[in-house]
């Protein structure tokens, strides 16, 4: 059996954060990602969910080496890529490629969107002049961008067009992994399915492998192959896309699908929404025992000191709940 | 007929960029029943702010051009307004929530100050009775302990409870309209769903005028009994919330609903509108959809489409609507 | 109702800046054809006349003469080029210098930006005037002594202004998105961070260049500036010193040419910040 792309092994990152002024405290830190295993096979889509500061993109940067890791191990391919450093480190990330949310930030304004995207080409020897040429060509049409828009500068493009570019420069040199950041939470609802079509053509084109980062589980439920949930820097449920919406384990997981509105006035009417109760606890001091459990409506007991190990809840589907355990799975 | 709140007619928006004049708004015309629930959709771009912050004259007026044939609020024209006019409409009779409520609180100032201000120059409250008035507004908002949270900086609040914070202020002085200006976008899923939940709980309440400006049509339709669709400056379509959502008229309120994220239709059936908003420095003869519009004509090439009565409470700008018209 | 402002009103300082810079600027290099006479010829008949809208004044020395009887108006044009010359020089090199400096400490940060910044403060705490008129009165002064000296005071607000932009263009994800592309340091301080630095380096540079010019003027008028055969402004205004109460115009003429050309490359400097600050650009 071949092994997964990246996988990810009690990844951690910690952050420390400035001390107090004259005091002999320890400065504090944060997980942001806490003993994380994942993995990601080829050709696979993999969306990770979750809210504001759970922790979905420092885990993306840290698989790819550009956020650097606590505790862990990441491997690419099978091989132990945690420890590189250097001119090793380069190479390996030349197999990686990232796609930011803010498509006005991740373009350089002093740059032509054709040495934009002949920049990737250019650092890894991608040939003469004429082949760069007709690789940057190739690729504005995948993107189906006009080849004429090579010429032009980045604020000349809405930001729709803009983060068609940024999808190009990550795509142009086939990488065997890409990590997209929140890419469509910048653009408008009209653009975000139409950046999404393309994200899917791509992949089908390419055959490329896909970390999706996103706050709307709504969004990329029907692109995902498979759907990860992270709430406080944890894993809480993973599994293929239609039976973790069709079956949320998860209370959190039910919590966000319950509060994706949907565009019809007679269903959401008549839907009442789980109300969780206060707000997500600083990350700087988590909950002991479940990290969810301050919020969830289904609160027991053994929630608040132990903490619950990822469980089967379907094939290739598992959720870190108590409630699986019990054998009385949340309604 | 009584008297509307919101009473625009023929309301144009230019800004100068450089040299060249943009047309953010054209020919807009709007009218709003006291205690009615608007959404007003549309991409970035489409001029949907930029109309709702000139009928409370929000607008740099170095840069920004506003012609209106009427430009009422409450009965009142605010195009002719001074300073003493507007401080007398801004808070009692119309209020503004913005879209990041990072930037739109004072960071050195605390919430209890910041929303009993207004308390404090229109009703003329003493500090005291402000701040009274504050920790009930909080309450309101569902802010948990808010005796404690009055005293606190907004630094010291999550985005959600920065944005309860806005509304508060915005509500301290019961307004008549409400403009919510996407309020929510820069929350998360789970605290929007509570936001919206607890604005529309209020407005049920308290009974005012409210429009809610979005880019996502799933939004409103627990919120909205109208919506109201913008595209290229200009409204394209004006319709009761069901009928809109069961069956949109213009082919590009067709495709912003088919864009909405969704987990009961298949990927493969979720079909985007194609192409790019248009550059709102040009400003065609002819339907500015059209080149994105699977329905479009020579005559959309040609002609633009005005926004007609389609049916008795429906308003279409399309020379190929989908719906039939209904009485 | 708003109208296009017209280009002229929006950028009316900035124009006479620059018209101010470039006649000054074409005075210095056409230098030998503006002026009348030469600035070193002797005329010891035509001694300390006045300008000539002044009793006494001849309209063959329009800015009058000095106490050689040479031609305050042909030493101002000349004066000019060395001014001039020493301005442009010391800015060149301050902002290689100061850019330099600023790029390295902002884009390595840690103990690189440490010790950088701890440089630039012991810099900017220094007095600088005693110090110059220290080096220059130790190893003598001359062209390169002085444009060396001038940038040793003006790099500080490149490496400043520089460090700064470039800390905020570094969190950009363009930036990191070349980094993940794997272009090497080098490649991404070249066609990523430096062009995206530059604008706050042109107006760092038209406000040193008035500050060189002053300081060279002052500089020279303390004796210790370019010396030789050639005036500059500053060895106008020192030999005029004596001549204060009986003929004003041997020192009021090179400082109205001081006084103008750094109005000249301060107005440049407020308009081209006005133009570069995103908030006030369209």
């Amino acid at each position: 059996m071949t092994p997964p792309v990246i996988e990810a092994r009690g990844l951690t990152v910690s952050f420390t954060l400035p001390g107090g002024f004259l005091t002999r405290r320890p400065p504090p830190t944060v997980q942001a990602v806490s003993a994380v295993d994942l993995s990601v096979a080829k050709g696979e889509t993999l969306a990770l969910v979750g809210e504001s500061g759970c922790g979905k993109s420092t885990l993306g940067r840290a698989l790819i080496r550009t956020q650097s890791i606590s505790n862990g191990r990441v491997l690419f391919k099978g091989r132990d890529i945690t420890d590189l450093k250097g001119e090793a480190l380069r190479a390996a990330r030349s197999s990686f490629q990232m796609i930011f949310q803010d498509p006005y930030a991740s373009l350089n304004p002093k740059m032509r969107v054709f040495d934009t995207l002949a920049e990737p080409l250019r650092v890894h020897g991608g040939g003469s002049r004429a082949e760069i040429r007709e690789r940057v060509d190739e690729i504005l049409d995948a993107v189906g961008l006009d080849r004429s828009f090579g010429a032009r500068y980045p604020h000349e493009f809405s930001g729709g067009q803009r983060q068609r570019v940024a999808i190009a420069r990550a795509v142009v040199l086939k990488p065997d992994f890409i990590v997209a950041d929140e890419p469509l939470s910048a653009l408008d609802v009209s653009l975000q399915l139409q950046v999404l079509k393309l994200f899917d053509a791509l992949r089908r084109r390419f055959s490329l492998t896909y970390l999706f980062v996103s706050h709307d589980l709504a969004r990329v439920f029907g692109f995902a192959d498979r759907v990860a949930v992270m709430y406080l820097g944890k894993i809480v449920e993973i599994g293929p896309a239609t039976s973790l919406v069709a079956r949320p384990a998860h209370p959190y997981t039910q919590a966000l699908i319950a509060a994706a509105p949907s565009p019809d006035p007679v269903l959401e009417a008549s839907r009442e929404v789980p109300r969780l109760s206060g707000e997500i606890p600083s990350p700087l001091d988590p909950p002991g025992g479940c990290r969810f459990h301050t919020r969830c409506p289904f609160v027991m007991p053994v929630c608040r000191s132990v903490e619950p190990p990822m469980l089967p809840a379907g094939p290739d589907h598992r959720a870190a709940c108590h409630l699986l355990g019990s054998g009385t799975g949340p309604a | 007929m009584t008297q509307a709140v919101l009473d625009i007619e023929n309301l144009s928006v230019t800004f100068r960029r450089g040299g060249v004049p943009v047309r953010a708004v054209r020919d807009v015309s709007l009218r709003m029943a006291p205690g009615e629930v608007v959404g007003l959709v549309g991409e970035s771009g489409s001029g949907k702010s930029v109309a709702m912050m000139s009928a409370m004259r929000l607008l740099d007026e170095k840069r920004a051009e506003i012609a209106a044939k009427r430009l009422d609020v409450d009965g009142r024209p605010v195009g002719g307004l001074g300073r003493r006019g507007l401080e007398a409409l801004r808070g009692p009779v119309v209020s503004y929530i913005f879209q990041d409520p990072a930037t739109a609180l004072n960071p050195l100032l605390t919430v209890g100050w910041q929303i009993g201000e207004g308390l404090r120059r229109h009703r003329g409250l003493s500090r005291e009775a402000a701040r009274r008035e504050a920790v009930a507004l909080l309450a309101k908002v569902g802010v948990p302990a808010p005796e404690r949270r009055v005293r606190q900086f907004p630094h010291q609040l999550s985005g959600g409870m920065r944005q309860r914070v806005m509304i508060a202020m915005a509500l301290s002085l019961a307004p008549k309209l409400l403009i919510a200006d996407e309020p929510t976008t820069a929350l998360d899923v789970t605290v929007q769903a509570e936001i919206v939940r607890l604005v529309q709980g209020i407005q049920a309440a308290e009974g005012m005028a409210m429009v809610w400006v979005t880019h996502d049509l799933a939004l409103l339709a627990r919120l909205a009994r109208r919506i109201v669709v913008m595209y290229a400056g200009r409204i394209v379509e004006d319709a009761p919330a069901d009928r809109l959502y069961a069956a949109p008229a213009h082919p590009y309120t067709a495709g912003l609903l088919a864009s909405t994220s969704r987990l009961d239709v298949a990927f493969a059936d979720q079909k985007p509108i194609p192409g790019s908003p248009p550059d709102p420095a040009l400003d065609p003869v002819s339907c500015a959809f059209a080149p994105r519009c699977f329905r479009a004509s020579e005559r959309c090439r040609a002609e633009r489409p005005e926004l007609l009565a389609h049916g008795g409470r429906r308003r279409v700008a399309c020379f190929h609507p989908l719906a039939e018209a209904e009485p | 109702m708003i109208r296009a402002q017209p280009f002229l009103r929006r950028n009316a300082l900035g124009l006479i800046g620059l018209t101010i810079l470039f006649v000054a600027v074409a005075c210095a290099l056409a230098a030998p054809y503006v002026a009348p006479y030469s600035p070193t010829s002797i005329s010891l008949v035509a001694r300390m006349k006045p300008p000539a809208w002044i009793e006494g004044g001849s309209l063959s020395h329009l800015l009058g003469t000095d106490n050689l009887g040479r031609d305050i108006l042909s030493r101002v044009v000349h004066g000019a080029r060395i001014s001039l010359a020493v301005g442009f020089a010391a800015v060149i090199l301050g902002a290689l210098i100061g850019s330099t400096i600023g790029i390295l400490a902002g884009y390595f940060g840690g103990w690189i930006d440490s010790g950088l910044s701890f440089l630039i403060d012991v810099q900017l705490s220094f007095p600088f005037t005693l110090l110059a008129i220290f080096l220059l009165a130790t190893f003598g002064g001359g062209f390169w002594p002085v444009v060396l000296v001038l940038a040793l005071a003006t790099w500080v607000n490149y490496a400043r202004v520089v460090r700064g932009k470039v800390m905020s263009v570094k969190g950009q994800d363009f930036v990191h998105a070349a980094q993940t592309v794997g272009v090497p340091t080098l490649g991404i301080l070249r066609h990523h961070i430096l062009p995206n630095a530059v604008s706050p380096i042109i107006v760092v540079a038209s406000f040193s260049m008035a500050q060189a010019i002053l300081t060279e003027a002052a500089l020279s008028f303390l004796g210790v500036g370019v010396d030789g055969s050639n005036p500059s402004w500053g060895t106008m205004l020192n030999d005029g010193r004596s001549y204060l109460q009986s003929a004003w115009w041997l020192t009021a003429m090179p400082g109205i040419a001081i006084a103008l050309t750094v109005l000249g490359g301060n107005l440049c400097g407020d308009w081209l910040q006005d133009r570069f600050d995103p908030r006030l650009a369209r």
